[in-house]
């Protein structure tokens, strides 16, 4: 993995070019469905989140898999291999951010367009970064997931 | 240079084995398993006696990843004895000495003591040589089979049966299948398309006696007789602990290794992991369980101190297309309570105790279906979520779009 992607959500307005791009790059259409980057929207909070595979440290999502189709690589990218995959749907549930979809029977998520995200590319406000892992970087991104989870927390009272 | 060796090949040890090779490039790895194959799935053996998976499709791992990472395997041999004093155990012609051991010998299928147990076509149903067996009679003329147990191994094992064109009945002693993960009323929808594609399901009943002089012949229930040529039981395992208890190390209320949160056992440098060991007082037996805790063992064998987050059980099925998911666990007893909704062609259950969701049943899931299971893992403490909330607001996001 040549770096990691940096969520702005406060750059984020909710236009989802991400999802549009992503489909069409994917599945040659524009449709939200088949896109594998998600913009969850709340409303009330005013916040618009991109959200996709985040290449976890302890993937959930390879633990459970019980056909070693989803497995993390030594450089840190979490990978599946649709072709292993028996559609059991159980890295689906444990995803902690919904990340994983199913398409003809097997489950997909972001691979990073095998380093050159489009959806970075195409992001036209700067809410979706791709950069270099640093220690800085990460501390950053710790931050941010910390102020997100701050917000929600308030909604919820 | 520490020597690690590793009973047991299944997936706790062979994770336990690649961590420690993760977090120790030097250390001299060993897996002694009684095992005569690399690891494999357990878990997609059902799909395998069906044909739907061959017979390459069932190993996760080749003879040439072992090389690849330095573990040496010793492949067939059964352990005899483990002497922590002399920090060795004694296989059956050779002495292997050890700086730390991880025990991961697993568990084995519970056989009931009843009487004709010991006929020639009398089955467990857990590793690869005892899918291998029953294949091997299914594919020789075997007609109709008796499934004991309907759990979710049962319960797949009797489907692949019938898709192999056999009779089959499914012998289960509580009141309903699946009776561990799915309320009454939920199994019942379950039970549903086992009956349609021609399964006899048999709820309330226990099998008393196996007919037969040499071959089997037929099973007495309760009452009842029915006739058929091959017994399987899918009726709980037991932990492989034999070796380690009489070596000293202590086993808990479940009769499992007991591992205190670095799985560590009683005697320094030994640990212990997946289905033969112990944590908090539980005895799990689900694959991501025995994995993690495989990971950490192997960690911790290699001079790490990583402590074991656990998992929410979690048991998704696939009853001829009909889809089900169960996670968590229902209290035996207190304040629970449920609530009822539909997802598309779903339902699903939550189940909560003191305010809080523990548990979902999900039959025919959707992606929005999974979103609130997953709301009830991430509700829960000490489950290895980052983002708890982030899961919650998508099951509000997606739940109203």
């Amino acid at each position: 993995m040549e770096g990691i992607m940096l969520i702005h959500p406060e750059k984020c307005t909710g236009c989802r070019t991400c999802e549009m791009i992503c489909s069409f790059n994917k599945k040659e259409m524009f449709n939200p469905h088949r896109s594998r980057v998600r913009v969850f929207k709340a409303e009330e909070e005013g916040i618009d989140l991109p959200m996709m595979c985040m290449h976890c440290e302890d993937p959930v999502c390879s633990d459970v898999c019980p056909v070693g189709a989803v497995w993390k690589e030594e450089d840190g990218a979490v990978k599946q291999d649709p072709s292993l995959c028996r559609g059991c749907h159980a890295c689906m549930v444990v995803c902690p951010f919904g990340a994983v979809s199913v398409e003809e029977g097997t489950v997909v998520k972001c691979d990073l367009c095998g380093g050159d995200p489009q959806c970075v590319k195409w992001c036209v406000t700067g809410a979706l970064e791709f950069v270099r892992e640093d220690k800085a970087k990460t501390k950053l991104i710790e931050r941010k997931a910390e102020a997100i989870i701050k917000s929600l927390r308030g909604q919820k009272g | 240079m520490i020597r690690i060796v590793i009973m047991g090949g299944g997936v706790a040890g062979t994770s336990a084995a690649f961590s420690a090779r993760h977090y120790d490039p030097q250390a001299e790895i060993i897996i002694v398993t009684d095992e005569p194959f690399p690891l494999y799935s357990a878990c997609v053996l059902p799909e395998y006696l069906s044909g739907d998976i061959k017979w390459d499709q069932v190993f996760l791992k080749k003879q040439s990843d072992y090389v690849r990472y330095g573990i040496k395997t010793i492949l067939g041999q059964r352990v005899q004895k483990i002497d922590p004093a002399k920090k060795r155990l004694i296989l059956n012609d050779s002495v292997l000495n050890y700086d730390k051991l991880i025990i991961a010998t697993g568990s084995r299928a519970a056989l009931p003591n009843i009487k004709g147990g010991h006929l020639k076509d009398v089955f467990t149903f857990k590793t690869l040589a005892d899918a291998n067996k029953v294949l091997r009679l299914v594919s020789n003329r075997r007609e109709s089979a008796a499934v004991v147990g309907a759990g979710p191994i049962g319960v797949e094992v009797a489907a692949a049966l019938r898709k192999k064109g056999l009779q089959v009945f499914l012998v289960e002693i509580m009141d309903r299948i699946l009776p561990r993960l799915f309320d009454g009323d939920l199994a019942t929808l379950l039970e549903r398309p086992l009956v349609e594609k021609g399964i006899e399901v048999l709820k309330g009943t226990k099998v008393t006696e196996i007919l037969g002089s040499d071959q089997v012949s037929g099973i007495r229930l309760e009452g009842d007789r029915i006739g058929c040529d091959l017994v399987i039981f899918c009726a709980g395992t037991k932990p492989n602990v034999e070796l380690a208890q009489e070596a000293g190390i202590t086993t808990g209320s479940f009769g499992g290794i007991k591992v205190d949160h670095l799985m560590m056992t009683n005697i320094e440098g030994i640990y212990s992991c997946g289905d033969c060991s112990e944590v908090d007082g539980s005895l799990s037996v689900l694959w991501a369980d025995a994995r993690r805790e495989g990971a950490a063992a192997g960690s911790n064998a290699a001079g790490l101190e990583t402590k074991l987050t656990k998992l929410l059980n979690l048991t998704m099925i696939n009853i001829f297309g009909l889809r089900a998911a169960s996670v968590g666990m229902v209290p035996p007893s207190g304040e629970i309570s449920k609530f009822d909704g539909r997802c598309g062609r779903g339902r699903y259950r939550l189940v909560s105790f003191k305010g809080k969701n523990v548990a979902a049943q999900v039959i025919e899931p959707d992606e929005s279906a999974y979103t609130i299971v997953n709301a009830v893992v991430a509700g829960e403490e000490g489950a290895t979520f980052r983002h708890p909330l982030l899961a919650g607001l998508m099951y509000d996001r997606r739940n109203r779009v």
